[in-house]
């Protein structure tokens, strides 16, 4: 029963890395991308 | 994962003042805040309103984000197999983007699928995995999504690489039905269907409920990741653009 919560708490914990991490991913690809854009939109005006 | 930030205009490029971050408005989507609330109560309904399972004790309680992701990971490459064949008659770029995003969160879906069920498999069955025809076609499934992705990241003409993605979008979503059907088709370790059965679920009404929540719950993460992942390609392509 201890080895099934472990399980348990180890397969949750996963999913939940692996969710938050993308989610987080894309959050910061994001952000990068918007200030890249207005980095070079300042240069062209 | 609540915090979106959007440019201080939605037309044409965005108005920059400084060329910093600062430029742009943070906000909370409200999308955002109901995913959060709907993963509160999923957590509520799979920790708590479920009962515990005879047999399996706690553990099971691993099915309410099992079983959900497993649907909504052929839900996303459902996506990008329509978009795929959209794509391939109609050569517009949306259809790429729709596709290339749906496959990586789809990608992601499965993920999650293979290490809940190897925690499963490792407290029901002694063994993290054992080449039974329900987890070897999932991972084939997922392997043939990690070449999609490889292909994508490794092409460097926009034509070709949507193309070629294209066809491996259409080829891999005929794993979809022979993961679903692995369990009739075969003698298979991995249990039988017990929502979609000929004679109703074979559970209790409140596992079912459980389920159905979970389902909901990870349908609208995947919808909140799809606008997240949308709105990345379509800065990609604005930056490429101001570029050029």
């Amino acid at each position: 029963m201890i080895s099934n919560n472990i399980n348990l708490f180890v397969g949750y914990g996963l999913a939940g890395v692996l969710y938050i991490g993308y989610t987080v991913s894309l959050h910061v690809r994001r952000r990068n991308l918007q200030a890249a854009i207005a980095s070079q939109t300042d240069l062209q005006n | 994962m609540s915090i979106e930030s959007k440019p201080a205009a939605r037309t044409g490029a965005p108005v920059v003042t400084d060329g910093t971050a600062a430029a742009h408005k943070t906000r909370v989507s409200p999308l955002a805040i109901v995913v959060l609330v709907m993963l509160a109560v999923f957590a509520y309904f799979a920790f708590v309103f479920a009962p515990e399972d005879e047999l399996q004790g706690a553990m099971q309680r691993i099915f309410y984000i099992h079983v959900p992701s497993a649907w909504i990971c052929f839900v996303g490459f459902g996506v990008t197999f329509l978009s795929s064949i959209a794509y391939l008659s109609s050569r517009k770029e949306k259809w790429d983007t729709i596709a290339a995003s749906s496959a990586e969160i789809g990608t992601l879906f499965t993920t999650v699928v293979l290490a809940t069920g190897m925690m499963w498999g490792h407290a029901i069955w002694g063994v993290y995995w054992t080449w039974e025809p329900r987890l070897t076609s999932f991972l084939v499934l997922w392997l043939m999504y990690l070449g999609y992705l490889a292909v994508r990241a490794y092409v460097p003409d926009p034509a070709r690489r949507a193309r070629f993605s294209a066809v491996i979008g259409i080829i891999a979503f005929i794993d979809v039905p022979i993961i679903y059907l692995s369990v009739n088709w075969w003698r298979t370790l991995h249990p039988q269907q017990v929502i979609i059965t000929g004679d109703g679920p074979h559970m209790p009404g409140a596992m079912v409920i459980a389920l159905m929540v979970g389902l909901t719950t990870f349908s609208l993460v995947y919808v909140y990741l799809m606008r997240l992942r949308l709105d990345v390609a379509r800065l990609a392509t604005q930056l490429e653009e101001i570029e050029s």
